[in-house]
């Protein structure tokens, strides 16, 4: 709910607070007759006099003691932060006891630490060229290996086709033809034990 | 799926064969309380623990004496009915002493051509009759494995308390058997033979039954049968050459059961019978030595015949299956029961054998 000492603001002066209260037309007639938007164009008159002119540093700051101060406290507010209570938590700053006793030193030793950073020795052409020929070498010897296997695999297969072509030959020449034919009567065998059970011998 | 069309077939060949003989009334007292079972019925039956290893303990060891009429079919509609009187003294083998003999053709008189064409017979295969003419369960564990016995409940059968089942084969292709067993002694009384499209094939019915066995003489048979225990020495005794030892790989769930040399006294040929079994039913391979070629006077079969076929004669008839072919002066024949179709290639594997060995 609006207070009701507060201005009732008409579509003019909200036109003028919108433009950033200028100077001149076509504001002038409404600054003239309104005292809610005479006095805003006047305290900014007198804000932006004030502001323009610029301001003195104080003769301490740029001390070494003040800015010392300065780091000190974002320093402490870092690490009363979510941040630093976590890393606090997360990294353990000192070192165990045990650890630092048993930390071999000679790691740090300089010969070491150079070499750790001092990166390979750079590669001669020579030894590109080489490198490169036994690459290619390989690579061929692979490709004539597949294509040697390749062979063989038909060839096997195509001798077991043959083989297989040659077994079924022979053996569909050996097995005899045989036709069943049905006949009408008991073929007369001599002794038939099927026929003398259903007929007693007496066909 | 295979399992349930089985199955419903079962079920309704059973129905069919209750049904037909309940109405037919072909078995003589038989209709009575006569109770089909579902297809899941059990493997014995309950009431006298029948199974079918019972039954071949029963046909080892028990000393019996039987008048039965054995009917002939002639597959045109001709029934022959002869009465016979079988003895067995039992001793607990497969190959108890016993005696079959012809008592007459039923409506023939005494003395007549035909009794005494079928005295004959019995006096030429006698043997033959007894060992391979009926259901016998040959060996139990396989029979159990490639049949199922299903219960059809009591009945009376010549004048004593049976149990009527019914042997179901797993395959279709082989015989469908309808018994009544003597409820004491588990021997059947009545057994026919069907095949898949319920047709009787052969039957055998008991008229009288006796659980013991006098005064038995041993059958003195025109035609000698001589047992061996394997091939090699039924080829030994014959010592011929030209004999095919069938290989195992084609007879599916049959096995070797019986090697038998018979002498056929009318012409003095040895044949050579191999008989392999599934545990009940069975065909035969029959070798001939010094047969004469069946087809010899067909053209193909000229040893300067371009094409160099073999011919292999086929004889089909609801009863039985027989083919017939011929190699290096030996005749081969392969006979079994009904349409058993995988004689076809079982009777082409031996005489391609033949072929190659010769």
């Amino acid at each position: 709910m609006r207070p009701d000492h507060a201005p009732r603001l008409g579509p003019a002066c909200r036109a003028f607070l919108r433009e950033g209260m200028p100077d001149g037309l076509p504001f002038d007639a409404h600054v003239a007759a309104c005292a809610f938007c005479s006095a805003r164009a006047l305290a900014a008159r007198k804000l932006a006099q004030v502001l323009r002119q610029p301001v003195a540093t104080p003769p301490g700051l740029h001390s070494r003691a003040t800015l010392e101060a300065v780091q000190q406290r974002i320093v402490e507010q870092s690490e009363r932060s979510g941040l630093g209570i976590m890393l606090e938590f997360g990294m353990p700053v000192r070192i165990p006891a045990e650890v630092e006793r048993t930390f071999p030193a000679g790691l740090l030793e300089p010969g070491i630490a150079q070499g750790a950073l001092q990166g390979p020795e750079p590669v001669g052409v020579l030894a590109w060229s080489r490198l490169r020929t036994r690459v290619l070498g390989e690579v061929r010897a692979s490709r004539t290996r597949r294509l040697r296997t390749r062979a063989m695999a038909l060839a096997s297969l195509a001798a077991a086709a043959i083989m297989g072509g040659l077994l079924f030959s022979e053996r569909s020449s050996d097995q005899p033809s045989i036709v069943i034919t049905d006949v009408a009567a008991m073929p007369s065998a001599d002794y038939s034990p099927m026929a003398v059970l259903r007929h007693g011998g007496a066909r | 799926m295979k399992l349930v069309a089985r199955r419903a077939k079962t079920v309704a060949f059973l129905s069919i064969v209750g049904a037909s003989l309940a109405g037919v009334g072909l078995a003589q007292g038989a209709g009575k309380g006569v109770s089909a079972h579902s297809g899941s019925a059990p493997q014995t039956s309950a009431s006298i623990g029948l199974s079918l290893g019972a039954m071949e303990a029963a046909a080892r060891s028990v000393a019996r004496t039987i008048v039965q009429l054995r009917r002939f079919f002639d597959g045109k509609g001709g029934v022959v009915t002869v009465r016979e009187e079988l003895k067995v003294d039992a001793n607990g083998s497969a190959d108890a002493p016993y005696s079959l003999t012809f008592l007459g053709v039923e409506g023939e008189p005494a003395g007549s051509p035909i009794s005494q064409q079928w005295a004959q017979n019995y006096v030429r295969y006698g043997s033959l009759f007894h060992q391979h003419g009926g259901f016998c369960v040959r060996d139990s564990a396989n029979a159990q494995h490639n049949y199922a016995l299903h219960d059809f409940g009591p009945v009376v059968r010549a004048g004593r308390a049976a149990q009527r089942v019914v042997v179901f084969p797993n395959r279709l292709d082989k015989a469908i058997w309808l018994l009544d067993v003597d409820a004491v002694t588990m021997v059947p009384l009545y057994t026919a033979e069907y095949d898949a499209s319920c047709r009787l094939l052969a039957e055998i019915e008991a008229v009288s039954f006796t659980p013991a066995v006098q005064l038995l003489v041993p059958d003195q048979r025109t035609m000698t049968v001589a047992v061996f225990p394997d091939f090699a020495a039924a080829r030994q005794h014959m010592g011929t050459a030209g004999l095919v030892e069938p290989s195992r790989s084609f007879t599916d769930e049959y096995a070797l059961h019986r090697v038998q040399v018979t002498d056929n006294p009318l012409n003095g040929r040895r044949s050579l019978v191999l008989t392999y079994s599934d545990g009940i039913d069975e065909f035969f391979v029959v070798e001939t030595p010094g047969a004469s070629d069946y087809f010899a006077g067909l053209p193909s079969q000229g040893k300067s015949s371009a094409s160099q076929t073999n011919t292999m004669a086929r004889y089909r008839d609801p009863s039985m299956t027989v083919l017939v072919f011929w190699d290096e002066n030996v005749g081969f024949q392969v006979a079994g029961r009904g349409s058993l179709r995988r004689l076809d290639g079982f009777a082409r594997s031996i005489y391609t054998q033949a072929l190659l060995t010769h």
